[in-house]
């Protein structure tokens, strides 16, 4: 931000101060230092190119919603209800010794942990790549709910980030920028992972540096001509995930929420095509835009969890006749 | 940083149903004079990462095919048998003649669901600027979906409503 400050304030020989407060909310965008990581999309899928017109997809794969699990909540470990609890009898059951409950409280469970900070990432994860855990079971007498077969999924990719971030991650930091992931980028993802493989994909889109993942089921994006502006299209993209704000953590299903993200992409045509230079997030999603995209891994999944006496095998064997 | 929520149901129909609204109008007083001053709220700086969600709810009707019945008309032709000639009694009679069939478009509706619920993250210049929540909502949804209705999730609710009439058709495949 501060270096496009100085390069614009070189280019405007008289601003007032609010005429340069617009001026960097409308434009500074384009005159952010969009390097790799922050062309990171074109970059490996090629340059954008759009046309005018509607475009949309839906993923095969049904995402679901689940509780996302704060760090500083207890209902993973405390009494006797709690999912480790069960795992751990569980596994005592099938004679394996184990002491999730204790690990967790111990080593994972922050009650100071900042209240956004949880197993998001862990949910979004699952969500794109395995089938919901729909009904509850009972094994070796220990009941099991949806809502622990659901954290026991969650905690067994606790540390599965993916393969790839686009855009950058906001911390905060002094070389945070705000506006990525550009809208530029962001479209090029979708047209790759969305409209052509038909993936379903991880969304932060908390572009701060709150971190809120979300797995992405469905685009809907509208294309217009600027009547102004020939070297510019606009762009309105609905973006449909699931969301974790379900007050019952057994809901089975999709809870829908939806993210609508306006951009202008500017660049020229090319016969029939228009070849995107650059975008910019306009209106109000200059400040509400996604932060960083993940695409579905075509691999298989790490399967670790921060909780060292969890067992992936376990949880495989518990969730085996639950979907 | 407290992550603020402020949730809101629309029901999109002919009425606005508002349950819970004085709690959101008190909810939303506090962030604006978080806003306004984060001393008095107890924070040093001002709310931030607001979300307000906007559902929006609909049941509507559409055409999925038009359906006919063929409707009996009625011919009643009568006839007197007179004369001043011959001693006669007086002989009225009526007959009902066979006439065409009218056929009669009608409707077969389905009732669909059609919804969509908006996550906006606002600033708190956008807040103190709101004089409600659904003022805010129903302005957001007048742009995000009046103008991109095909932005709506929609599914066949199952119910279905057809004008013809079933006892006159199942009489006439009879």
């Amino acid at each position: 931000m501060m270096l496009s400050v100085s390069t614009l304030a070189q280019s405007l020989p008289e601003v007032t101060y609010g005429e340069f407060i617009d001026f960097s909310l409308e434009d500074a965008t384009r005159y952010q230092p969009r390097e790799i990581p922050f062309t990171s999309v074109t970059e490996e899928y090629g340059a954008l190119y759009v046309r005018p017109g509607k475009y949309e997809y839906t993923s095969d794969h049904e995402v679901w919603s689940s509780h996302w699990y704060p760090y500083h909540e207890t209902i993973l470990w405390e009494g006797k209800e709690s999912t480790l609890y069960k795992y751990d009898a569980y596994a005592a059951r099938r004679g394996v010794k184990t002491d999730a409950t204790n690990y967790e409280r111990k080593n994972v469970y922050n009650p100071r942990a900042s209240d956004w900070e949880g197993l998001c990432n862990a949910w979004a994860m699952a969500a794109i790549t395995f089938k919901e855990p729909k009904k509850g079971i009972k094994l070796y007498g220990v009941p099991f709910e949806v809502k622990d077969l659901k954290a026991l999924l969650l905690k067994s990719l606790e540390l599965e980030l993916g393969d790839k971030f686009y855009g950058q991650r906001n911390n905060a930091e002094w070389d945070s920028i705000y506006a990525d992931v550009y809208p530029d980028q962001f479209h090029r993802f979708l047209q790759v992972e969305g409209f052509e493989k038909k993936n379903p994909f991880i969304m932060d889109f908390d572009a701060g540096y709150q971190v809120w993942n979300v797995p992405v089921y469905k685009v809907k994006s509208f294309i217009k001509e600027d009547e102004s502006n020939d070297e510019v299209l606009k762009v309105k993209t609905y973006v449909y995930y699931a969301s974790p704000f379900n007050p019952d953590p057994n809901f089975v299903g999709l809870e829908r929420e939806t993210k609508v993200y306006s951009y202008d992409l500017h660049g020229k045509w090319e016969g029939d095509q228009f070849r995107v230079n650059y975008g910019l997030w306009t209106g109000s999603s200059r400040w509400d835009h996604p932060d960083y995209l993940i695409p579905k891994p075509n691999r298989e999944l790490r399967r670790e969890s921060r909780n060292k006496e969890i067992n992936p095998k376990i949880v495989d064997e518990i969730l085996r006749y639950s979907f | 940083m407290k992550k603020l929520f402020l949730a809101l149901g629309l029901i999109a129909s002919l009425g606005v149903h508002a349950n819970g609204n004085q709690q959101q109008t008190t909810d939303l007083e506090k962030i604006k004079l978080g806003c306004k001053d984060p001393a008095a709220v107890g924070n040093q700086i001002k709310p931030s990462r607001i979300q307000i969600v906007c559902k929006d709810q609909r049941l509507v009707w559409e055409q999925t095919r038009s359906g006919y019945q063929m409707i009996d008309g009625r011919r009643l032709v009568s006839t007197n048998l007179r004369t001043n000639k011959t001693n006669l009694s007086v002989s009225p009679a009526s007959y009902e003649i066979p006439v065409a069939q009218t056929r009669m478009e009608c409707p077969i509706m389905r009732e669909i669901r059609q919804d969509i619920t908006f996550n906006y993250m606002v600033t708190c210049d956008e807040v103190l600027d709101m004089g409600s929540v659904i003022d805010f909502c129903l302005e957001k949804l007048a742009t995000d979906v009046e103008q991109n209705i095909e932005a709506m999730e929609t599914e066949a609710t199952g119910r279905v409503i057809t004008a013809c009439n079933e006892q006159r058709q199942s009489r006439r495949q009879k």
